[in-house]
């Protein structure tokens, strides 16, 4: 019998070099396709809607630009990702993805539940120099993608972010669909969505972490609470609300509405966590527990409320030009009651009987109407607002009104705050929400907000 | 191990050195240096500096970071190793099997084509077209183009071995073979698979299966060829086990292929072939150990010449390297530590010595040991001496620097830290990066110095040229 002798030229290249290749081709290559395949035809819901043009475009920038090897696409079962990502990533999710954008490496953020999180406007801001929004940023700006400002983006930057936007959506349509996921309306804050976990599988590690909603009790005031506040403030939020808060931050004339004028306002410290938690829906504002913008813990969250919250923060009605609004007339018991019927004839609606931002006609509306309840406009701030309106939302400006009744209104709102700590707001999350968020605020780790989640 | 000495066909009138076609190697090796010095000064170090300095050179869409980084990857690969390679291909390939190359006007006409082919694909990444698949990213087109360098490679290869009689092939022919062979095979599968073939995450498999195959199976075979055919000829002495370089080649032949998915561990490929994948990483020790075993048992007794030798001091490190970055890459392929380095820095480091540390260490050794051959031209003592331990000092600051901060990227995320703390903290470590590349690619420039001022002296008679390795 002839041995073969492995060390000929043919053996060599037709066994070590096309076999063993061809092996794990097939072996690692093919074999996890067809098993691929068949969870996408059995897992997958049952209609994914295909990109449009416009976002077929963006995606097509995203790889050009090189954005894939930056900002990975998908979410693992380990660390920190469940937590700061979401739900861990499904193979159907890629499916029809010519190629897929894994990506290898994590500069920024992972992406892959970036639709939603951010504001259209907020990201064009971002692209066009990622530091008018976040000051230590390292991502390369891209103002080619514009006509020399944020404001004036061109058809690619339209269709990149077009794209950015359809991110993780068809994940969470499926999550809300087979009940994994609910919608919440909260008032004053715009509806989210919250995930549910099925933690103690492998899966899904790291269900036990969920804390934030569980550590809601304002930790003690301390000056080191307060002074990490100001700093926080400082390196997060003075992008749009600027330095001194009065909402004129670098990026803050790009937004739309623009950033809120923070040193204009009292706030409940637990209507404050409850907005950095989640964000405000339909506007620039982010929701701060997610990685992309912070990822901060529960008592950053609490050092920031406690900051907004201080006598140093603080302006009222100081700083606010003549020509915003003029000198407020006195304050009297009659202005009030005029204030009062005013507000429940024309502002209810929205706002809601006792001002509590769940009116009638809120739930509709994005971003969702002020929580008078949980921030207290100063007189002048509100009576400039009720004049002149706040546009990219719902609140049109009153110019036509008798300035009587301006005043009025603005007094009238004014009484409506609730400072203290009442049994409604002590549970933070809980106040007007659904069960679900009840038992969250109560602790239970089954159920956390968004971006919080696993299934 | 004596059956190469028959490989000389008998009867052959011409010498070893007159069977190659210097001129072509030489303007490989040029071109090739070249590009080495366009990936850092023009790609490269211009990322580096991006991290540091966001703003830095943002108005131009070709020189946005993401397009840089393209073509830093891609002419790693295409431009210098390439080059490299078929430059040795030429110089050892005639000597291996005792005859000229088939076609020297094919491998005339390769230089050319090929180097017009990387030049087309790095202006296509930088306008903005791409395939959108990591170390594969130019369009089908200039992939197309490339192929077809291949196909004229392969036909001077396997024409010099199918047309003598060779028994047996010394065990660089056989890595050499693999190096055409995958080569070919890994570039098909990996232009066309993810973008056309295989959707999703089934064509993130093969995409994984491509990016560890262009490591593993086409530069590091060919590393491995030029470590196998030189060293013996630099110590004059033969290999100290054909038994073990044969389990070396075939344990690469086959595991290699198998270990692409631990790129993308712990996402929605079936967990069954990540577990194959890590499997078939820890056999890569195999490998890599019995190649480096055989290295150090030949170096017996002679590691004195590392002093005076400067090819074979190139080659050493490179085998140093070699044998830290396939000790890292296994056991850092552990789903276990996954959680804590992927994503991060540390995987570049880890890259970076696997390319720069290993395989162009290796490559350089190549260059200055044939360079004298090919020139006869000395060249110059200090100049080398300067520019070796600059890239020895400048790659290994930079390999540990990266660990470092990757450990530290690890740490902030996996502890609950804002995002931003895994940026602002890395600043310093981004900075030493910067320097050390400078450093790095100041050593690659006194290469090229080295290279042209040698050619500017008179012709000094060198030491007889290369003896075919298996001779001793």
């Amino acid at each position: 019998m002839k041995m073969v002798n492995i060390e000929r030229a043919t053996f060599v290249l037709l066994v070590a070099g096309v076999a063993f290749f061809l092996l794990a081709f097939v072996g690692l290559g093919l074999t996890p396709w067809a098993q691929v395949d068949r969870q996408d035809v059995t897992k997958a819901p049952k209609q994914l809607v295909p990109l449009t043009a416009l976002q077929i475009q963006g995606r097509k920038l995203y790889m050009q630009n090189g954005c894939d090897y930056c900002h990975s696409q998908f979410v693992r079962p380990v660390g920190d990702d469940p937590l700061r990502y979401g739900p861990v990533s499904k193979t159907w999710e890629y499916s029809q993805q010519y190629p897929h954008l894994f990506g290898t490496r994590r500069i920024g953020p992972d992406l892959t539940r970036e639709g939603g999180v951010h504001s259209n406007d907020w990201q064009y801001v971002h692209l066009y120099d990622p530091r008018l929004i976040v000051p230590w940023s390292i991502m390369p700006s891209f103002p080619w993608l514009f006509k020399g400002s944020p404001g004036k983006p061109s058809r690619q930057a339209k269709a990149l972010v077009a794209y950015l936007q359809t991110l993780g959506q068809a994940r969470e349509k499926h999550m809300l669909a087979d009940g994994n996921a609910h919608k919440q309306f909260i008032a004053g804050i715009g509806t989210v969505v919250e995930y549910k976990y099925h933690g103690g599988k492998l899966s899904d590690p790291g269900y036990d972490k969920v804390i934030y909603f569980q550590k809601a009790q304002a930790p003690e005031n301390t000056p080191e609470l307060r002074a990490r506040g100001a700093s926080l403030y400082h390196a997060e939020c003075m992008q749009c609300h600027g330095a001194e808060g009065r909402g004129t931050g670098p990026a803050a004339k790009y937004l739309q509405p623009t950033p809120v004028r923070l040193a204009a306002f009292r706030f409940n410290k637990h209507f404050l966590y409850k907005v950095l938690y989640f964000g405000r829906p339909g506007s620039a504002m982010p929701s701060w527990v997610h990685a992309f913008d912070g990822f901060l813990s529960p008592r950053d969250l609490w050092a920031i409320a406690d900051y907004l919250t201080s006598a140093h923060f603080y302006e009222g009605d100081r700083g606010i030009t003549q020509s915003q609004a003029p000198q407020a007339p006195k304050k009297t018991g009659a202005l009030l009651t005029l204030g009062e019927k005013t507000f429940k004839a024309s502002c209810f609606a929205c706002h809601g009987m006792q001002g509590g931002g769940d009116g009638p006609a809120a739930k509709a509306l994005s971003p969702a109407p002020v929580d008078f309840q949980g921030m207290q406009p100063s007189v002048r701030w509100a009576f400039h607002i009720i004049t002149k309106g706040r546009p990219g939302t719902a609140m049109s400006g009153f110019a036509s009104m008798p300035a009587k009744k301006r005043w009025a209104l603005a007094y009238y709102v004014d009484s409506l705050f609730k400072a203290g700590t009442t049994a409604k707001t002590a549970r933070t999350g809980g106040d007007r929400g659904s069960d679900a968020q009840a038992s969250a605020a109560a602790g239970n780790p089954n159920v956390a907000g968004r971006h919080q989640g696993a299934s | 191990m004596s059956q190469t000495s028959a490989d000389a066909a008998p009867g052959s009138p011409v010498s070893r050195e007159a069977l190659t076609d210097n001129t072509l190697i030489k303007a490989h090796i040029y071109m090739g240096v070249a590009w080495l010095l366009y990936l850092i000064l023009g790609a490269g170090l211009l990322v580096a500096i991006k991290f540091v300095y966001p703003d830095f050179l943002t108005s131009y869409p070709a020189l946005t970071w993401g397009r840089l980084r393209y073509v830093h990857t891609q002419t790693v690969a295409y431009g210098w190793f390439i080059n490299l390679f078929l430059a040795a291909i030429y110089y050892m390939v005639p000597r291996l099997t005792g005859r000229k190359l088939p076609s020297g006007r094919i491998a005339w006409f390769n230089f050319f084509y090929y180097n017009t082919v990387v030049i087309i694909g790095n202006y296509q990444v930088m306008s903005g077209h791409n395939l959108g698949i990591e170390w594969m990213e130019y369009p089908t087109f200039v992939n197309i183009m490339a192929l077809l360098g291949y196909a004229a490679l392969g036909y001077n290869f396997i024409l010099s071995y199918v047309r003598g009689e060779h028994r047996n092939l010394y065990v660089s022919s056989w890595y050499m073979s693999g190096f055409v062979v995958w080569g070919t095979l890994n570039w098909i599968m990996g232009a066309l698979v993810p973008a056309y073939v295989a959707p999703g995450v089934a064509g993130a498999a093969v995409g994984g299966l491509f990016i560890h195959d262009l490591v593993g199976l086409v530069v590091t075979p060919m590393a491995t060829a030029i470590i196998y055919y030189f060293l013996p000829l630099m110590v004059r002495r033969p290999i100290y086990s054909h038994s073990l370089s044969l389990v070396g080649f075939w344990s690469l032949a086959f595991f290699y292929p198998l270990v692409g998915i631990h790129h993308y561990y712990y996402s929605p490929i079936p967990f069954w072939a990540q577990i194959v994948a890590q499997g078939a990483s820890l056999m890569l020790l195999l490998t890599v150990y019995t190649v480096v075993y055989n290295v150090f048992m030949t170096m017996r007794g002679r590691w004195h010449l590392v002093a005076s030798n400067i090819p074979l001091r190139w080659l050493l490190a490179g085998v140093v390297f070699y044998l830290m970055v396939c000790t890292q890459g296994p056991l850092q392929a552990m789903l276990v530590e996954q959680p804590l380095i992927h994503f991060s820095d540390w995987v570049i480091g880890h890259s970076h010595m696997a390319l720069l540390g290993f395989a162009t260490f290796v490559a350089m050794a190549f260059v200055h040991y044939v360079w004298p051959r090919l020139t006869g031209k000395e060249l110059n003592r200090s100049l080398s001496e300067w520019s070796f331990w600059l890239t020895f000092a400048g790659a290994s600051w930079m390999f540990i620097d990266l660990w470092i901060g990757g450990l530290m990227e690890g740490y902030y995320w996996g502890y609950g830290f804002p995002w931003m703390a895994s940026i602002t903290h890395l600043e310093s470590v981004w900075m030493q990066r910067i320097l050390s590349g400078v450093v790095t690619v100041a050593g690659f420039i006194l290469v090229l110095v080295n290279l042209v001022v040698s050619q500017l002296r008179e012709t000094v008679p060198v030491e007889a040229p290369g003896m075919a390795p298996a001779e001793g």
